[in-house]
């Protein structure tokens, strides 16, 4: 399952898709926006997406995944437009039969994710914004 | 007379999505940029710089996708093409 939603992010609606008798594992990551910033208090922050070509790459991420580790399910989901302090912004699950292919497949994503897909973030405070230094999708020139 | 048109049609018109801090800091969601017909994602992302000095600060980092794909600088663009600069990504 790949989504790329304004809403609140719903575990439960995640642990379902990754529900499947033949897995004795399940692996989840939760990524919550934190207070604490290089720049300050954070209140809450802003993610911009490419929606095209953002759930591309997580179907390309989802097709790696799927051919590295022996795995059953996954689903990733991200938040995108205003996320509060304390809110969920993206949960990657993955089921298994055992915990060690869930584990690695899980880490692999997110790492991905954070590296690959069009997603920005700004940090908003009190007085002041920032977006977050990111990493290049690089391009030969 | 026929030169003259031959020099009109050999330009294309460009659109480029902009994207987070590019975006703000061209005050636009898209920029229109008109090359030569052949161009490349090189002489692209090279009139745009020129075209729009309040990127320059950027020091090139950001990349231009092509039909939603990173593609590279030798890359020839179209109007037929859906282009989009893009900063640093920061996701999750």
């Amino acid at each position: 399952m790949i989504c790329i939603t304004l809403e609140c992010l719903n575990l439960q609606r995640v642990l379902d898709e990754l529900q499947d008798n033949s897995s004795g594992a399940v692996s989840i990551f939760i990524g919550n926006v934190r207070r604490g910033s290089v720049h300050g208090n954070v209140l809450e922050i802003y993610y911009e997406v490419y929606k095209e070509m953002a759930e591309g790459t997580m179907r390309d991420i989802e097709k790696e995944v799927f051919s590295k580790w022996n795995i059953n399910r996954m689903a990733m989901i991200h938040r995108i437009g205003t996320v509060k302090v304390g809110e969920t912004s993206v949960i990657i699950g993955v089921s298994s039969e055992h915990r060690e292919e869930s584990f690695q497949a899980c880490k692999y994503a997110i790492d991905s994710l954070k590296r690959r897909v069009p997603i920005w973030k700004k940090e908003i405070f009190t007085s002041g914004q920032n977006w977050v230094d990111g990493v290049s999708l690089g391009q030969e020139i | 007379m026929i030169n003259v048109i031959t020099a009109i049609s050999d330009d294309q018109k460009i659109i480029v999505r902009m994207f987070a801090i590019l975006r703000e800091a061209v005050g636009k969601n898209e920029v229109v940029i008109t090359l030569p017909r052949g161009s490349t994602v090189k002489t692209l992302k090279n009139k745009i710089l020129q075209e729009h000095p309040s990127l320059n600060s950027f020091n090139g980092q950001f990349i231009i996708s092509v039909n939603h794909e990173a593609v590279s600088g030798d890359t020839v663009v179209s109007t037929k093409d859906v282009i989009a600069a893009l900063p640093p990504v920061s996701g999750g």
